[in-house]
């Protein structure tokens, strides 16, 4: 059992995205850096993805009751156990009365702790994931909180290569994008106007929806018909400015969609901080593909 | 009617559009069409297919792009087109929703009342007398856009949205209709509020109002409940 001595800035119990329910209003949730996610199982010993902690910003203080075997990814939260910092990207036991903290994120946002066998969430709809928003599903961390968690057994496993740790450091991050369903509805220079400038993102991105400020494109004159959204659309509002929306997206929205973010770089997405400054860079739907499949079997390969 | 497109709306999402553009029109029979649709893809499901979100005019189709191509998505749902007629449907269910009109609870009523030039009874009996359809969901988890108010009583919005609209308040915007499922900000005009939960964890489908559903309201007051 783990005591939640301070619950950081934003903790979610996250698990995989529940679907099915977008036909009530309510998108999938979980993950919003879904390589962190599934790294964090990998190290924790999990077979496959179990629920886990999204750390957000500045990690909580957790105070273990009793042995744990954890996975910590994602961001680099410089975290400590009993004032030892640990090492990254290996598995890490827990004694009994020990306590788990960090900083500020010092690379990327976002970061998962996962334990063996999982956090004891109940499961809601097929899934413990957290829809921040509308707080449906899952739990967001307080002060005070008791969780359990599951069975316990030996495991010992290492990340060689940091494939998703990779991703989020550097200068000059590209969200690469295909064409959305709109693209037709906007001047042909839109796309090359999208891609051919700087946005930074600003503080008001969550995971409904990543904010950035910089050049306003043409929009489209014609009315629109609400229709189905979707975690990586890059929406175009009356202002010009777009916005990508994130795994707590609306289900469905009235903006044109003049591109989306392909599902390889939902993880640099996810842990992009505000005043980051990004690219858009676009590719043909075949290499979207291609770069899902090489991340796909990256992490089969880790399994 | 039959126009129908394809338009692929990412690596991993189809978006299948009905009608041409329909210029912001709502139209009734699309609307039916996209729900006898989303009942034939669950009644064939397809691996790989994630996930559906209807609206007025499209159904966006999510899939695992390295599990389908989008050509094996576009030839399911044909497929599933194909039929349509031809496959009993579950029949639709009618859903009976008590409305406290007026008051503290609808502070929109007299306003919208003037504006139609009818009498506060009137507009109650008016709102009550419509038979409405769940078209479909957005804007918050559990808000259904609910269709059947007369185009010639189209009401606009607020100029400002309310800060907070309580749970449960049954408002008026265009020619929709729509119950607010939680405390929220908003811009609709609100005639009354429904003890009923809109959305209840415990229920198998969450939300009260599945798409399809015929809904009617009735007068109520909180003393009956």
């Amino acid at each position: 059992m783990v005591k939640v001595i301070d619950a950081g800035f934003l903790t979610t119990v996250q698990d995989r995205p529940r679907l099915g329910l977008a036909r009530f209003g309510l998108s999938e949730a979980g993950p919003m850096a879904p390589m962190s996610f599934a790294e964090a199982n990998f190290l924790a010993g999990n077979a496959e993805a179990e629920v886990s902690l999204e750390v957000t910003v500045k990690p909580p203080r957790l105070l273990f009751r009793s042995v744990a075997i954890l996975g910590l990814a994602g961001a680099d939260f410089g975290w400590k156990l009993d004032g030892r910092v640990l090492p990254l990207g290996q598995t890490i036991e827990v004694k009994a009365g020990s306590t788990l903290q960090g900083d500020y994120c010092r690379t990327g946002l976002r970061g998962y702790v996962a334990v063996t066998g999982g956090w004891k969430v109940t499961r809601w709809q097929g899934s413990a994931a957290t829809h921040v928003q509308s707080k449906l599903g899952g739990k967001v961390l307080e002060r005070g909180d008791e969780l359990e968690f599951g069975l316990q057994r030996a495991v010992s496993r290492k990340v060689k290569e940091r494939g998703a740790l990779a991703m989020f450091n550097g200068q000059h991050k590209v969200l690469r994008v295909v064409d959305g369903p709109h693209s037709g509805m906007f001047g042909p220079e839109a796309t090359s106007l999208l891609c051919g400038t700087v946005y930074k993102v600003t503080e008001q991105s969550t995971r409904m929806a990543l904010r950035v400020e910089g050049l306003e494109l043409p929009c489209p004159k014609e009315p629109l018909l609400s229709c189905g959204a979707w975690h990586g659309a890059v929406q175009v509002p009356p202002s010009g400015v777009p916005q990508v929306l994130g795994v707590d997206h609306p289900a469905t929205g009235g903006y044109p969609i003049l591109a989306s973010v392909i599902q390889a770089d939902f993880e640099v997405m996810g842990q992009l901080r505000p005043r980051e400054e990004i690219r858009f860079g676009r590719v043909s739907v075949e290499t979207a593909r291609q770069l899902l499949k090489r991340q796909r079997d990256w992490l089969a390969g880790l399994f | 009617m039959d126009i129908l497109r394809f338009v692929s709306a990412s690596e991993a999402a189809v978006l299948v559009e009905f009608g041409d553009g329909l210029n912001g029109e709502i139209r009734p029979e699309i609307v039916q069409r996209i729900h006898r649709l989303v009942a034939l893809l669950d009644l064939s499901p397809l691996d790989g297919l994630l996930e559906v979100t209807p609206a007025y005019s499209s159904l966006l189709v999510e899939f695992d792009p390295l599990r389908l191509l989008e050509s094996d998505v576009i030839g399911h749902v044909r497929f599933c087109l194909e039929q349509i007629g031809q496959i009993k449907l579950p029949s639709v269910q009618t859903l009976e929703i008590p409305v406290f009109y007026g008051g503290e609870y609808g502070p929109d009523l007299p306003y919208c009342a003037e504006r139609l030039k009818m009498s506060v009874s009137q507009l109650v009996e008016a709102h009550c007398d419509q038979v409405y359809s769940v078209a479909f969901f957005g804007f918050l988890p559990g808000f259904a856009y609910l269709i059947g108010w007369p185009q010639k009583w189209a009401m606009p919005r607020l100029d400002s949205p309310r800060a907070k609209v309580p749970a449960g308040s049954v408002a008026i915007a265009g020619s929709q209709c729509g119950v607010y499922p939680t405390i929220s900000p908003g811009g609709w005009r609100i005639l009354g509020r429904t003890p009923a939960r809109v959305i209840d964890l415990e229920r198998k489908d969450f939300c009260l109002f599945p798409i399809g559903a015929q809904v009617r309201f009735y007068p109520s007051s909180p003393s009956a409940w």
